[in-house]
């Protein structure tokens, strides 16, 4: 069976060899002297067991050269999520490139134009229109908050939501001392998730993201691991200081993980960003972009997938520029670095909005890079020099050539948003633009697509565990 | 009076530079010339934070000149807080301010900026960092006396938090001695209101404009 997503055969290397050697003996070197704080007793003793050194006092893990190195050699280089559909099971390997949703505290009104919570129908809703857009690939809760739940389980009743409306691989944050309910609730559907767990920069591991890596590696699912470093901030200003320090935390996550379980795979992740000086925001732009390539980089130097949160934009509106050209640079580039799990269909305004005409508009834009991964293919056939010496000089032409209609469909890739046609007919067709165009496209879904529902006892299931969840956390 | 020009200038070019030793260094210098403290403070180290904030409105100054100048300015302030305390003379700070990130959030770059602006307009900040109960901020209102209470969360899940340090301040009768301000990502002017918070402030910028208010204070 062929599973969705792309293919990057020839990534682009932000990092040269001699360089992400140097990286590497440096973070060996962090690691070694200064190392990383676990907030959390049981991942203090199972890395000391491992023959960390550990001083239970600061909670500060230092590691010797040995111990990174077993986990690095334990770590396979592709593993498998399992969906609903095995068609959509979620392949990461070295090569692969895949697109997902991403996800934020509040939704841009489809109707009215305003921001606000969703509720479980919109997450429900927006999930159904990830599922029916074939390029993406994956699915994630478009907000883990739900404005119809209590916020204590907002994030529980969010992947509920995700689970029921899709059969596409899922991803979602572990949340703080939320994972078991996740987990339980993917058992429950038969599948794994790919669940988010978080560094804390600068070198920090809160308790609650212990919690969640160590529950997810017992699983024997693969993990993503995330680390931020805002440039500046919570990492060095420098481009190469915050990749040094994302190799850094990533690999004592690694560390954790495998000494776990080893040989489940791992998923190096970066959300990297500069900080913008002037107000304490993200520097939403091209060094975050470039961050998340470097990582990539990093991640092929130890033969290890990788992913990025990175693909942010500042716009506010879909129907904003700076949203087009944003998100069009960074998808471009993290897909030709070869970064395996791009997340960010959707997303507007840094990770704080998510617009329903954005998703449809990113998912043409990962068909256009879809096609741009495929390449130039070059033989004989597609060369066509017998044809053109044929056909030219002028008058003749090519459009009666079987060659071209054999080959014009293999070589085009056919959007079905973007606008073609002249200025004329576009006047004509009510003078829409692309945000106007995605919103017809998502009604129209909404009007057609159906997901399978789970089957019964699994749905009544994730009702329970929802309850189950709810009485805990309000008895509280 | 040339030589007590010079001291002042001297307080505020090294507040503005952003050297907490050597901001240190000359307010001890400044002392042991006999600088009155209480001017010192307003027009030595006063007017060199208020010279890099007003930097900092008109964008040439950044964050990184920012949060150095406000270490530089608490050094010094403590230098001559001790001298006040000597001669029995109170000091009026603008106000004192509790701030912290809600139990079970870690995320802190948002309460750390506005705590830094907060300093800047020459409020006295206790910050408790990240993931506090509300039995922390209850301690630590007792233990610091503020005027302001404020909490920020970035998490939908921690937001419940705030809620719950209104709730433990009531239980323990501190709820009428401080004014409460909560903010971060996804909190609102609505939620505030919900949970019975006296503010919200959307930026650090408005954080201070809000505190000021609720305490009373002409701009
Ligand atoms: C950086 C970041 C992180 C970093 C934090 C680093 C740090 N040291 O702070 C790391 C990587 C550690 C992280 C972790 C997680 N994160 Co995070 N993170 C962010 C991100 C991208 C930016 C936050 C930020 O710093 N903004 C910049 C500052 C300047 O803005 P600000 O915080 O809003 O602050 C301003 C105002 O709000 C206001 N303000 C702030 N506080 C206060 C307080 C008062 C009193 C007042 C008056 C005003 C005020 O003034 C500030 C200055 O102008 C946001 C997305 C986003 N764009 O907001 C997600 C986000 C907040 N994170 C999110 C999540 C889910 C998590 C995790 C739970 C992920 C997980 N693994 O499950 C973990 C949390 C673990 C935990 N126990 O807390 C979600 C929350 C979703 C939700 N609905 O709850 C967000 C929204 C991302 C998303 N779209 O999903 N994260």
């Amino acid at each position: 069976m062929t599973l969705a997503g792309f293919t990057c055969k020839n990534p682009i290397e932000l990092l040269t060899q001699d360089e992400k050697e140097a990286i590497h003996e440096k973070t060996l070197e962090i690691l070694k002297n200064t190392g990383v704080v676990f907030k959390w007793e049981p991942a203090l003793k199972v890395l000391k067991g491992a023959g960390c050194n550990v001083d239970f006092e600061s909670q500060r893990v230092k590691f010797p050269r040995d111990v990174v190195e077993g986990a690095l050699k334990s770590c396979p280089s592709s593993f498998r999520i399992k969906a609903r559909d095995p068609k959509y099971d979620q392949e990461f390997t070295m090569d692969r490139v895949y697109f997902v949703n991403q996800t934020g505290p509040a939704i841009y009104d489809f109707d009215t134009g305003v921001r606000r919570g969703a509720t479980v129908k919109d997450l429900s809703e927006i999930t159904r229109i990830c599922d029916a857009l074939e390029n993406i690939h994956g699915v994630n809760p478009p907000n883990l908050g739900v404005a119809d739940r209590p916020p204590e389980v907002g994030f529980e009743w969010a992947t509920a939501a995700m689970i029921r409306n899709s059969t596409k691989g899922a991803w979602t944050a572990s949340g703080v001392f939320t994972v078991q309910w996740l987990i339980e609730m993917a058992k429950a559907a038969g599948i794994q998730m790919l669940i988010a767990t978080t560094c804390e920069s600068p070198l920090t591991y809160p308790a609650d993201q212990c919690d969640a890596i160590m529950r997810i590696a017992k699983e024997g699912w693969g993990m993503f691991t995330d680390t931020g470093g805002e440039c500046g901030a919570s990492s060095p200003a420098t481009l190469a200081g915050t990749v040094l320090q994302v190799n850094t935390e990533l690999m004592a996550g690694l560390v954790l993980q495998q000494v776990v379980n080893p040989g489940v795979g791992f998923l190096r992740v970066t959300m990297a960003t500069p900080m913008d000086m002037r107000n304490g925001y993200y520097a939403i732009g091209i060094e975050g972009y470039m961050l998340a390539a470097a990582n990539a980089s990093m991640s092929r130097f130890y033969n290890i997938p990788s992913a990025s949160f990175d693909s942010l934009t500042g716009g506010k509106l879909p129907t904003d520029q700076q949203v087009g050209y944003e998100k069009a640079m960074s998808y471009l580039l993290l897909a030709q670095a070869g970064v395996g799990y791009i997340i960010g269909a959707g997303g507007i305004d840094d990770e704080a909005c998510v617009s329903i005409e954005q998703i449809v508009i990113d998912n043409e834009m990962f068909g256009m890079i879809g096609r741009y991964l495929q390449g130039i293919t070059v033989n004989e056939e597609t060369l066509a020099a017998d044809i053109i010496q044929r056909v030219g000089p002028i008058p003749g032409n090519f459009l009666k050539e079987a060659h071209t209609k054999k080959w014009w469909r293999e070589e085009q890739y056919l959007p079905t948003l973007n606008y073609r046609l002249s200025y004329k007919e576009w006047i004509r067709d009510g003078s829409k633009d692309v945000a106007a165009r995605a919103r017809e496209r998502a009604q129209e879904i909404l009007r057609i697509h159906e997901v399978p529902p789970l089957p019964e006892d699994a749905d009544r299931e994730i009702s329970r565990i929802l309850e189950a969840a709810e009485k805990e956390k309000l008895d509280k | 009076m040339d030589r007590e020009q010079g001291l002042l200038k001297a307080l505020q070019e090294a507040v503005i530079s952003g050297d907490p030793r050597n901001t240190e260094q000359v307010a001890k210098k400044a002392v042991k010339e006999g600088i009155d403290p209480l001017l010192a403070l307003e027009e030595g180290l006063g007017k060199g934070i208020s010279t890099v904030g007003d930097c900092f409105g008109a964008g040439t100054m950044f964050l990184p000149e920012l949060a150095t100048a406000a270490d530089a300015m608490q050094a010094g302030t403590k230098i001559f807080v001790e001298e006040l305390k000597k001669s029995g003379v109170e000091r009026k700070v603008v106000g004192r301010v509790v701030i912290g990130t809600a139990a079970g959030d870690v995320h802190d770059i948002g309460k750390t900026l506005v705590a830094t602006m907060l300093v800047v307009n020459g409020f006295e900040i206790y910050d408790l960092g990240t993931d506090n109960s509300a039995k922390k901020f209850v301690e630590a209102v007792r233990q610091y006396q503020p005027d302001i209470v404020g909490i920020s969360a970035l998490i939908t899940t921690a937001m419940v938090g705030q809620r719950d340090v209104l709730e433990a301040l009531a239980e323990y009768n501190l709820r009428s001695k401080v004014k409460v301000i909560v903010g971060g990502g996804p909190v609102t002017a609505e939620w505030a209101e919900q949970i019975g918070a006296d503010g919200y402030a959307v930026n650090a910028v408005e954080a201070v404009i809000t505190i000021k208010a609720l305490m009373g204070i002409n701009q």
